[in-house]
């Protein structure tokens, strides 16, 4: 990765086999600290804190991995925790930050994976959960301006009051907030393959950068904060287009007893006129979990909204998703089952975690002609590698889905762990050889961003340059990353050898 | 301090922090380290890491008991058991519980109820004119609500459980349930008091218990089962009775003309899953619309109620929100069904135009002039 590769990872000796090594924390009660002084001049007591067990808590986002996967991570807990409530108190934190060249974390509903949230050198929490005021609904020019700590739960049911609906919303729409899923890069998400991605809803943008300037964006500026995952500033408040709110919406799911039958049927579908809401495969093994199938190895589901089944779903219509499904081996699998699956759409990619300890996964942007072969490779490897796998894939748009690979680990087996980190790693290169992509990027796999998004890569290089020649906001990913592509290569490969080999001794 | 709990009942929680904005304590409080997937993280970071748990920890660890966090999981992680153990782990090294709580359970100790100035030999006042057998193998167990706050829903239930011509007995040596004990961690006074309790009821003869209290109830079923192995007495809420009733025609009501809201106990809905029963019995008046909260069966938000131990303020401010949400269905009353959210929901009803009514009292005014079939 150009200087990136370096590697920046000061490791401590630590105890590799049970990653118990203790960080250094700062004792409480000893001098006042003059950064949190600051921080609480601007906040108050009740908003600001270094309080151990509160950055612990803030340190940690969905990926309940073992602590010896973060070894390489220099410092793993922020400094200090500090929750906003306004713009003026985001532009005067940022200053202190910059001012003291301390780093800040930006965080929202830490529904992100990969580390998005979590920091690499300590520094600052700053939660921006509390910036959840809708600011306006304007019905007649159908847009809405909100903070960004705004849930998407919270924005529906104001839309929906006004017969309006914002319409697409991530899958962990329960936690997520606007600002976060900005952040993130809003491609895949339930509505999305109908209305267009996040980007595509942005008006207008308001972000604070490390400096305390605040800059309004619109158009491609706009863009460039999308996907940034907090690396150049904090957004303050956003304006997005809404829609009519739907009557209702149709879900219809069909297993399939071969994988490339439902592929097949998954292209038919998004060349069809109208176009669904929400997309969902899955196979088997994570069905199991959530709602459990009877006919297949793998299912599709579709949901379809009234404004589709308006414009577009008459009869003929519904004989061509016929076509598509059963037409390919597909077999309809009842109105309840449909129903449940639509229930389900939040909960499903995280239901399998009743079941283990670790729930290990790598998202993928894949195109989808390419859907097929990546699944493949991982079927096999279930097989060759003896992975605990299961899958998940969801339509982002009529181009492009977001694949999830799963592996159920009991991270007490660390050899195994790795391993299957080495298969998920090798599914990334396979994906980016297919031209496709990491999806989420966030700390863990900044490693592959400039060759899975070389264009993005360069494009937020230079505005972080612009932006934030200090590196204080929320460093070591997208631009850089504590290891190197390399190093990481290197030791995937190995330990996928040893996975491989744990087929013939039982490990 | 230490945790000294089952590492893998952690390791379930995917951090997915779904449970966060549903948590009342975070709704109120704004920090993730007072949401559940904000305090497993910390109590996987202790466990896992051995460093020295803090006492804020213990502290966090006291919310509303209310489980919606559990009933919003994606992983089914047992958070109340968690919550349970960690406490109980924790003060049994070192941590220590509030004052307030303290004095709370030395009164449970000494007069055998939670409610400080009321005293355990005025327990069975309610039930003195009512010559009740001591010996009877269905027991009422009124609970302190029932014994000091609200008599007139175990004479409801005395009432209830003559029409259905069940020779019910009070047992005078019942004491406090022990949810105070349960919910605080302490195992020990918990367990002598469960022991208690439960030897009264053999001694009586007792193989059925019928309560109107919606945490007696969830304490006798749930957690004295888990705890006494042998424990072998079928456990009733009256609303199972009175559904029961209104289901095979035995019991008809007059008629209540207006739009009424009900609020789903914690106790009774998520933790043992009764949601129907109370529907099907206000249904079963003639004239009332009943017309659902935004949040209700799973879903119902907390009163508050248990929040009260710990800090008044925010009891209030969690009563007061469920309090709106039942005055923007534009219902004339509130109905529940379990006697501390009626406490709690009643005091923060005043400033608010909606009537807070509880349901066996409703029940008892409109069966007294209805037709009960023999």
């Amino acid at each position: 990765m150009g200087s990136e590769d370096k590697v920046e990872t000061e490791v401590s000796p630590a105890d590799e086999e049970t990653g118990k090594k203790m960080e250094p924390i700062p004792e409480e009660g000893q001098d006042v600290d003059p950064i949190l002084n600051q921080l609480i001049a601007v906040v108050g007591e009740s908003r600001a804190s270094d309080m151990e067990l509160e950055r612990i808590v803030y340190s940690g986002d969905p990926a309940s991995l073992p602590q010896f996967h973060y070894r390489w991570k220099r410092k793993s807990l922020v400094d200090y925790v500090v929750r906003v409530t306004s713009v003026e108190e985001v532009q005067s934190v940022l200053r202190i930050a910059n001012a003291s060249k301390v780093p800040v974390i930006p965080r929202g509903g830490a529904s992100s994976c990969l580390g998005s949230s979590s920091p690499t050198r300590g520094g600052i929490s700053l939660d921006i959960k509390l910036m959840n005021h809708i600011l306006e609904i304007n019905e007649d020019q159908e847009y809405v301006t909100v903070e960004p700590g705004v849930t998407f739960d919270a924005l529906e049911k104001q839309l929906v009051k006004k017969g309006l609906t914002f319409g697409i919303y991530p899958t962990s729409a329960k936690s997520a907030v606007i600002g976060g899923w900005i952040g993130c890069g809003g491609r895949a998400g339930i509505g999305t393959p109908f209305y267009g991605i996040l980007e595509d809803h942005i008006l207008e943008l308001k972000v604070v950068k490390p400096d305390g300037e605040m800059m309004t964006l619109t158009g491609e500026e706009a863009g460039i904060i999308c996907g940034s995952y907090g690396i150049l500033g904090v957004i303050t408040e956003v304006t997005l287009k809404v829609h009519k709110q739907p009557e209702n919406y149709e879900t219809y799911s069909y297993g399939f007893k071969r994988l490339e039958h439902l592929c097949l049927a998954v292209r038919e579908i998004t060349k069809m006129a109208y176009k669904p809401i929400f997309l969902k495969i899955a196979d088997k093994e994570l069905q199991k979990y959530s709602n459990p199938l009877e006919k297949g190895n793998f299912v599709l589901t579709v949901t379809y909204s009234s404004d589709a089944i308006l414009q577009n779903f008459d009869p003929t219509s519904k004989f061509e998703l016929e076509a598509a499904t059963t037409g390919h081996g597909g077999e309809f699998l009842g109105e309840e089952f449909s129903d449940k699956e639509w229930e389900l759409r939040h909960d499903s990619e995280f239901n399998p975690k009743e079941h283990c300890e670790t729930l290990m996964f790598q998202e993928l942007w894949v195109p989808l002609e390419s859907v097929y072969d990546l699944l493949k490779k991982y079927e096999d490897y279930r097989v060759s590698h003896k992975v605990p796998a299961l899958w998940y894939g969801m339509l982002g748009t009529q181009e492009f889905m977001r694949i999830e690979l799963f592996a159920m680990i009991n991270p007490d087996h660390y050899l195994k762990f790795i391993a299957s980190k080495g298969v998920l790693h090798k599914m990334v290169k396979k994906s980016i050889s297919h031209g496709g992509a990491p999806y989420t990027i966030g700390l863990q796999n900044s490693i592959y961003m400039k060759r899975a998004y070389p264009i993005k890569y360069e494009e937020i290089k230079r505005a972080k340059e612009e932006w934030d020649p200090l590196n204080i906001m929320n460093p070591d990913r997208i631009t850089s990353c504590l290891t190197s592509y390399g190093r990481i290569d290197i030791l995937f490969q190995l330990a996928t050898k040893f996975r491989w080999l744990s087929k013939f001794i039982g490990a | 301090m230490k945790i000294d709990i089952d590492d893998k009942l952690l390791r379930h929680c995917g951090s997915c922090n779904y449970c966060r904005d549903f948590c009342p304590m975070y709704q109120q409080l704004g920090s993730e380290l007072d949401s559940p997937g904000g305090k497993i993280r910390a109590l996987r970071a202790y466990r896992e890491k051995m460093w020295n748990p803090p006492q804020e920890l213990l502290n966090r660890l006291y919310c509303a008991d209310c489980r919606m966090c559990e009933a919003v999981c994606p992983a089914n992680v047992p958070v109340t058991d968690i919550w349970h153990d960690a406490k109980a782990s924790l003060l049994n090294s070192g941590g220590k519980m509030s004052d307030s709580l303290i004095q709370v359970l030395a009164w449970v100790k000494q007069e055998g109820t939670p409610f400080i100035g009321f005293e355990g030999e005025d327990r069975d006042v309610w039930a003195e004119d009512l010559e009740l057998p001591p010996e009877s193998n269905t027991a009422i167990f009124s609970g302190c609500m029932g014994s000091y706050y609200f008599p007139d829903q175990s004479e409801m239930v005395v009432d209830l459980m003559e029409k259905l011509k069940i020779n019910a007995g009070y047992i005078p040596s019942e004491v406090c349930c022990g949810l105070m004990n349960y919910w605080a961690g302490d195992d020990k006074g918990f367990k002598e008091i469960a022991q208690k309790n439960y030897d009264a009821f053999k001694k009586a003869g007792v193989d059925h218990i019928v309560t109107g209290c919606g945490g007696c109830f969830g304490t006798l079923a749930e957690h004295y089962k888990r705890l006494i192995p042998e424990f072998d007495i079928e456990v009733h809420h009256t609303v199972e009775y009175i559904a029961d009733m209104v289901r095979n025609g035995v019991l008809t009501f007059k008629s209540l003309e207006g739009v009424y809201t009900f609020h789903d106990s914690c106790h009774l809905g998520r933790a043992l899953g009764i949601y129907e029963a109370p529907r099907e019995i206000i249904r079963g008046i003639p004239g009332i619309e009943l017309r659902e909260m935004a949040g209700n069966h799973e879903n119902s938000n907390c009163c508050g109620g248990f929040l009260a131990v710990l800090d008044p303020d925010l009891a209030e401010a969690v009563g007061k929100k469920r309090v709106q949400e039942a005055v923007d269905t534009g219902a004339d009353g509130l109905i529940t069904t379990c006697i501390s959210c009626f406490k709690n929901l009643s005091y923060n009803a005043r400033d608010f135009d909606i009537e807070v009514i509880q349901l066996d009292e409703l029940i008892l005014d409109l069966a007294r002039s209805s037709v009960v079939e023999e």
